[in-house]
């Protein structure tokens, strides 16, 4: 009975030690937890076969096994050919020399990785092309080659384009029916699927659970994308509409320094909140996108100390102003049409005029203002304790959700183009470029309208056009 | 019905979609797979798979509440129909006025009280729906009224389910709303036939005189000549001609004569075109758009996409188990050397992974039971770090036995001599553990030196 190979498609990945074989499947497989996959730099860190399912509604879609990798190549190849005798040897005397090893231990490693492969599964070779090329990895090749399995190799270039690449592609070329690269460290999911796509190359009886797996996976794909662009309209509607309150007595209202501190406070708890909003929006992406390893540091004081007014935040993140005011003005000349256009011409075209010149001077003069404290004038009523409030938010700039749409979009790249092959403890920071700026004028009119409609308090925090938006502007930003 | 064809959606199942998504969204698990397994086969779009997949979800969730607003729309669109056919007929009935004892029409009145007024309805709810989809969200005030009265007499649809319903969801209109257009120009259809049908009546059964005089010079012979060149030029007609105006002139002028023909082929070409015709064209259209609405749901909204997902999650599942190959590594003595510094020795010579590490006789009782269930949870056994000079034959013999009645007689163990810090060990030190451990006859006991 096999014990490696199902009735799902099965590939071994095998290579010498340390050539980035787990690591290869870590990201291909989107797995990050070392309790799975463990990758390290220590040579001989897979210890034995071990099967990697890619299972799909409890149906197991493809399976990967894992190896421990040659160390002895060489010396495996003279035995396997002395146990031949003359001519080439074939599967059946690799088969046999698993056989006997298993039971003697002497290349029990060589055994443990040949093993599936004479069971019939498919061979994805790993090499790291920044290395050169020695006598061992022809003894592989060789070894591979008998057992007459449909086999692929895969660059794993970790020093990107080395330049023994060349060399390497010509080599292997010879000995693989496919040669590919990829970098575990750097694949992002076109390149993932394309690996994947490559299989049907080489295992043609299973063309049709291959694809069935590649649509799967592009539909997973699809359906995290736009899931994520909810949770990000879901941020931006909560943020914007947010508002702090806080009672103040009269000593409170009339001691400056009392108000001070009750404003200060005031304004600590909405950028917390912000802040908290922020970070359980990561969360969720990181989920989301499994993974376990990326950390997000996302600090109040980061909002708090985010000032609108500074050059600095104007030339890194939301709209120029220019882009701003143009934005308010299409968006507030659309809202005037619709007078122009109800009152049948008779106020011949002054509500758009009106409209935009509001919106666009609006959007202009108001741009650096962050979200305002104010007093209420009548007062709050709590629970039948009626006294005046210091209330914050939501923010008097529209760029406000310009700005926080940048940072989300900057995260959401870092968190899509982060390989899970890697496991250094990666974390989500503020530094990088805006996106937002390079919209077009058309996707900007639209989420501005959005915007000041969320900021009025929309009921509705869902919008069928700006969430498709939202779902082709991170496709753009999973490219870039 | 297989994932690939084209689903078509009728309003009914619409409505029924959007009561069931909100009342009862849950998905059976049945139905859930059946509808992953059909669309996973396909190479669909992800509109084509959602429109198909809805539909066989709402196979399962029968509400009839959608049954119940077509049925609703179509006994009011016979009741209105009914009503406004007979205004119609009321209308012609009201404007014959009796004059030197002849039932007579006044021309202008005539014209007035059928087309005048139904084009100024028009262009004041042209203008009111204008202002008002600004105002009020999507719905003129008529249909805001029809939407109202379809809903409470539809039964129990709440106000959000309604509320999705009649609004437009974007830039896709809403069917519904379109079905109450359709019934709004059934009114108009419905009073037209009554205005023609109506007249034809009156000139059938009764003997009636037309004129047009007036003591307004506005309303005069040339205005009239006017209006009815423009309305007949709707049809490439010329209207009446100044011969055929001047002869309807006279209140007191008698019935029949070429004049009346011409008027009366006039007024009923007039009702028919700018009367009906419209309304028929409009009442097209509304069905037309009904239609396409309907072809081109995409069904975005928030409920939609959740119940989608639901659906047809597509996630894959960790069934892997990783590799079988950990140990628990037990300092013996306190050694204290660092898992890290004979993690690749373990990993390379023995082929274990250190998963957890625990020092003996300082484990607290909480520890002390973590480290019995991690040893007996551990794949490959127990690795005692000992130091070449420091066997205690009583000690390890008393570790030995309580791991094999903690973890189980089939634990592996075993024994790394390790040096003076990360070093291999004295080669007297090792064969003394050696021997000591040859001495124990445990086939799952051995010793190991530690290689540098």
């Amino acid at each position: 009975m096999n014990e490696w190979v199902t009735d799902a498609p099965t590939f071994a990945v095998v290579g010498k030690v340390n050539m980035g074989k787990s690591s290869v499947l870590s990201t291909l497989l989107e797995i990050d937890d070392d309790m799975l996959i463990r990758v390290s730099s220590t040579p001989g860190e897979t210890t034995r076969c071990y099967a990697l399912p890619l299972t799909f509604d409890d149906k197991e879609m493809i399976r990967f096994v894992d190896t421990p990798g040659f160390s002895r190549a060489l010396e495996v190849m003279r035995v396997i050919q002395d146990l031949h005798g003359e001519g080439t040897p074939d599967r059946a005397t690799i088969r046999r020399f698993v056989d006997e090893q298993m039971e003697k231990g002497e290349f029990e490693d060589e055994a443990r990785l040949l093993e599936p492969v004479v069971e019939g599964a498919g061979v994805l070779y790993v090499v790291d092309p920044s290395k050169p090329m020695r006598d061992a990895f022809v003894a592989e090749m060789e070894i591979l080659r008998w057992t007459g399995t449909p086999r692929m190799a895969l660059l794993n270039d970790k020093a990107e384009n080395s330049d023994r690449t060349e060399d390497w592609k010509v080599r292997l070329g010879s000995y693989f029916n496919l040669v590919r690269t990829f970098n575990a460290h750097h694949a992002r999911f076109e390149e993932r699927r394309s690996l994947l796509k490559s299989l049907l190359e080489i295992d043609e009886k299973n063309k049709n659970l291959i694809e069935q797996t590649i649509r799967l996976i592009g539909r997973e794909w699809h359906q995290r994308r736009e899931e994520s662009a909810e949770f990000i309209m879901d941020f931006l509607a909560k943020a914007l509409k947010h508002r702090e309150t806080e009672k103040i007595d009269e000593k409170e209202e009339e001691l400056e320094h009392r108000k001070e501190r009750a404003k200060e406070r005031l304004r600590k708890r909405y950028y917390s909140s912000i802040a908290t909003f922020e970070e359980q929006t990561y969360r969720k992406l990181l989920k989301l996108y499994r993974h376990k390893l990326l950390k997000i540091e996302v600090v109040d004081e980061k909002f708090h100390g985010l000032d609108l007014s500074s050059e600095e935040t104007w030339q890194k993140w939301g709209l120029s102003r220019s882009q701003l005011a143009i934005a308010g003005g299409l968006a507030g000349g659309a809202a005037g049409a619709a007078i122009d256009i109800g009152t049948a011409g008779l106020t011949h075209g002054f509500g758009t005029v009106i409209g935009a010149l509001t919106g666009a001077g609006g959007a202009f003069f108001n741009g650096d203002s962050l979200p305002e404290l104010k007093i209420t004038d009548q007062g709050v009523t709590f629970h039948g304790d009626r006294r005046k409030a210091l209330i914050m938010g939501p923010p008097e700039s529209d760029n406000f959700a310009w700005v926080l749409l940048d940072r989300v979009l900057h995260h959401y790249q870092e968190i899509v183009t982060r390989s899970h092959g890697r496991r250094d403890v990666g974390t989500i920071d503020c530094e990088g470029e805006g996106w937002v700026r390079k919209f077009g004028r058309e996707r900007r009119t639209l989420i501005q309208k959005w915007v000041i409609g969320q900021l009025k308090g929309a009921e509705r925090s869902f919008d069928a056009d700006v969430f498709r938006e939202l779902v082709s502007v991170l496709v753009e930003v999973e490219k870039s | 019905m297989a994932a690939g064809k084209k689903v078509s959606w009728s309003l009914e199942n619409l409505v029924d979609f959007e009561v069931a998504v909100r009342q009862s969204p849950r998905v059976d698990s049945e139905v859930g797979r059946r509808i992953r397994d059909e669309i996973r086969a396909e190479n669909l779009t992800d509109l084509s798979m959602r429109r198909w997949g809805f539909k066989e979800w709402l196979r399962s969730k029968k509400t009839g509440a959608g049954g119940k607003v077509v049925s609703v729309t179509r006994l009011l669109a016979v009741i209105l129909l009914a009503i406004t056919f007979l205004m119609g007929i009321g209308v012609i009935r009201g404007i014959v006025t009796k004059v030197d004892g002849n039932s007579s029409l006044n021309i202008w009145v005539l014209l007035a009280g059928t087309i005048g007024v139904q084009w100024l309805l028009f262009f004041g709810g042209v203008i009111t729906f204008l202002l008002a989809r600004y105002w009020v969200g999507g719905v003129g005030w008529l249909k805001h009224l029809l939407s109202s009265v379809v809903r409470n007499l539809a039964g129990k649809i709440s106000p959000d389910t309604w509320r999705s319903l009649i609004q437009g969801k974007g830039k896709q209109p809403s069917a519904l709303a379109w079905r109450l257009t359709r019934l709004l120009q059934l009114v108009g259809v419905g009073f037209n036939v009554g205005l023609i049908a109506g007249l034809f009546g009156l000139l059938w059964f009764t003997n009636v005189h037309f004129y047009w005089e007036s003591s307004l010079s506005q309303f005069g012979g040339e205005s009239l000549g006017k209006l009815t060149r423009f309305l007949a030029a709707a049809w490439g007609g010329g209207g009446l001609s100044d011969s055929q105006i001047s002869g309807l002139k006279d209140i007191a002028g008698g019935s029949g004569g070429e004049n009346w023909d011409a008027f009366f082929r006039f007024i009923f070409a007039a009702l028919f075109v700018w009367g009906l015709l419209p309304r028929l064209l409009l009442w097209g259209l509304a069905v037309l758009k009904e239609r396409k609405a309907l072809a081109a749901l995409e069904f975005q909204d928030v409920e939609h996409r959740k119940l989608w997902r639901e659906i047809s999650r597509v996630e894959r599942t960790v069934t892997m188990e990783g590799m079988k190959d950990g140990v628990v590594l037990l300092d013996v003595g306190g050694v204290g050397i660092a898992t890290d510094a004979i993690r690749p020795f373990l990993l390379q010579r023995l082929r274990v992974n250190p998963e957890k590490s625990f020092a003996v006789g300082i484990l607290d009782e909480s520890e002390e039971r973590e480290a019995w269930q991690a040893m007996k949870e551990a794949p490959c056994g127990v690795v005692f770090l000992v130091e070449g000079w420091d066997l205690s034959p009583k000690q390890i013999m008393a570790l030995v036995a309580r791991i094999r009645k903690e973890a189980g007689a089939g634990t592996v163990l075993r024994i790394l001599v390790m040096g003076d810090g990360i070093a291999p060990p004295d080669a007297d030190d090792f064969k003394t553990w050696q021997e000591f451990v040859d001495g124990m006859r445990d086939p799952k006991l051995e010793c190991v030196a530690f290689e540098g």
